[in-house]
């Protein structure tokens, strides 16, 4: 089986066609490093919990999957002297680092109001807990698990921060808007429990509609007013 | 360059559908409830891995990430709106003879092989001129493109050559239908419709390298063929194999298997080592390993989880 793309398809060996390198485009820059640094840890993290096993594999993968293709990917423009493409690339995920970040703050502390003013009853916070003792087998109350059971929710709230940015790098209200709601019919339509979450729910409508599309409202807006752009 | 984005938003959007549909309970970023977060793990790790492919894509497809439109190259600063000089020159006389001469639209395309569908570049020639540039820097401008897009398929070269080298592809194809019987055990009935598309798919595939290989001619039936085939193998054979029942015909598609994974078994350590073999029989070890598992509970108590549950005021 072959599986090599034919020369007659276009595609080459071409090292004389290599752009050459510009005076300052040859190094990473310091922050860029450091967020290579950080997938690489995140990746790392996933390779040495596959050999010492403690949190179950589907956590690990979404830990280390994206770090490990963003890292690929990486090497792959950098190994062709794309390094323009390579500062851009890093400089928009960070932009979707960020905003993923700042949209999942904001989500937390519109879980906390709405409990707030609505007085409803549910625990704004009661899934990472529950994620940090999935992690590390520890009691929900321990220390470590709070703080990786946080880790994992904010770190989620950075992978679709940068996914979001992925797909749409200029961002825009509207965009982050059908973004998150694709995500959440995607959910509605597959996840057999939620198929019972009702319109007169206050829990879901608060949280399952409005606060997630919060959540893409500030990606959106931040990346289209705040974003990356282009020299 | 728009339609490149869109393009890896079209990409994005088919690989979440295509990794999402069949993956039934495998939901919820949020969880409600033990269950619900023992699975929403599964719902971030296929997002984690769209990520990860998008990423990939991206890096390969060109500059998408920065969200810039083509930007042309800077302009030479224009010297300011004055009073038309005085010539010394008679009327008559026609100036220095030029260096070189301007290329022609039709001149600048005919230089640039692949970059396009022509009208796509006429568009662009349109923006740029637009724009103010002259015909020579949009000449640059599209030589630049044209580089570019070579640096490119060379890197999608470089990445389909090292996959070749390290027989990633086959285990690829074997991770996929492996995913997917992993999510038919969520799924039922749609996964196993899945499952069998992506058979049919592969067994097509499949027989057109084979027919490649041997210089045969592949026709529309051979692929109808070979996928039915590679469904038969696939949701009949292998069961009945997996069952312990072994008093029939062995079928070819399952000596070609072997034979692969025999070819596969001896020829890598020559090609890549022995650590580059050893990690990739741990990840196909690991692969393996879940897949045979199936779905695993993590060990909690689940009283603990009640508890947790519990509002706390």
């Amino acid at each position: 089986m072959s599986w090599m793309v034919p020369e007659s398809a276009g595609f080459s060996r071409a090292p004389h066609l290599q752009r050459p390198r510009k005076d300052g485009e040859t190094s990473l820059q310091p922050y860029e490093l450091v967020f290579s640094a950080v997938l690489g840890a995140l990746a790392l993290a996933a390779a040495a919990n596959y050999v010492w096993g403690v949190m179950p594999p589907a956590y690990m993968v979404s830990v280390g999957a994206m770090p490990l293709g963003l890292l690929l990917a990486g090497v792959i423009l950098w190994r062709r002297g794309l390094q323009q493409n390579l500062h851009r690339a890093c400089g928009t995920l960070l932009m979707g680092v960020f905003w993923g970040l700042v949209a999942t703050f904001a989500y937390d502390l519109y879980r906390l109001l709405v409990k707030l003013i609505l007085a409803l009853q549910f625990d704004p916070y009661r899934v990472q807990p529950i994620f940090g003792h999935i992690i590390t087998g520890l009691p929900t109350s321990h220390p470590l698990a709070l703080f990786l059971g946080w880790g994992y929710h904010l770190w989620m709230g950075i992978l679709l921060g940068m996914l979001f940015t992925l797909m749409r790098p200029r961002g825009g209200a509207l965009g982050g808007l059908v973004f998150i709601t694709i995500i959440q019919v995607l959910r509605l339509a597959a996840y057999p429990s939620v198929l019972q979450a009702s319109w007169e729910d206050p829990e879901f409508l608060a949280n399952g509609v409005i606060g997630m599309g919060l959540w893409g409202v500030v990606v959106g807006t931040g990346l289209r007013y705040r974003g990356w752009r282009d020299a | 360059m728009r339609n490149r984005r869109n393009h890896l938003l079209v990409l994005g959007l088919l690989t979440t559908l295509l990794l999402a549909l069949p993956t039934g309970s495998l939901w919820a970023h949020d969880c409600s409830s033990p269950a619900d977060c023992e699975q929403t793990a599964g719902y971030n790790a296929m997002l984690a891995i769209v990520g990860g492919i998008m990423g990939i894509l991206a890096s390969l497809l060109g500059p998408l990430l920065s969200g810039a439109t083509p930007h042309p190259p800077a302009l030479p600063p224009q010297p300011e709106i004055g009073p038309a000089p005085v010539s010394p020159y008679p009327e008559t006389w026609i100036g220095p003879a030029q260096p070189e001469k301007t290329p022609s639209q039709e001149e600048i395309f005919a230089s640039q092989g692949e970059i396009g569908m022509p009208a796509e570049n006429q568009k662009i020639y349109d923006k740029l001129k637009e724009q103010g540039l002259t015909d020579r820097e949009i000449e640059q401008y599209f030589k630049d493109a044209e580089a570019e897009n070579a640096n490119l398929k060379a890197a999608l070269w470089d990445v389909t050559d090292l996959g070749n080298r390290l027989d990633l592809f086959p285990r690829i194809n074997e991770g996929i239908g492996w995913g997917l019987d992993y999510l038919e055990q969520f799924t039922g009935g749609p996964g196993k419709g899945v499952k069998i598309g992506f058979d049919f798919t592969k067994g097509a595939i499949d027989g057109y390298y084979q027919a490649q290989g041997s210089g045969q001619p592949y026709t529309q039936k051979d692929a109808i063929i070979a996928g039915i085939r590679e469904i038969i193998w696939d949701q009949v054979t292998k069961p009945l194999i997996a069952s312990g029942k072994t008093d029939f015909a062995e079928p070819k598609s399952l000596k070609f298997y072997q034979d692969l994974i025999k070819q596969i078994e001896t020829t890598k350590s020559e090609y890549y080592g022995p650590t580059a073999s050893w990690l990739i029989d741990q990840g196909y070890n690991f692969a393996t390993s879940i897949k045979d598992t199936g779905p695993k509970h993590s060990p909690y108590d689940m009283e603990v989880y009640e508890n947790a549950l519990k509002p706390k005021d």
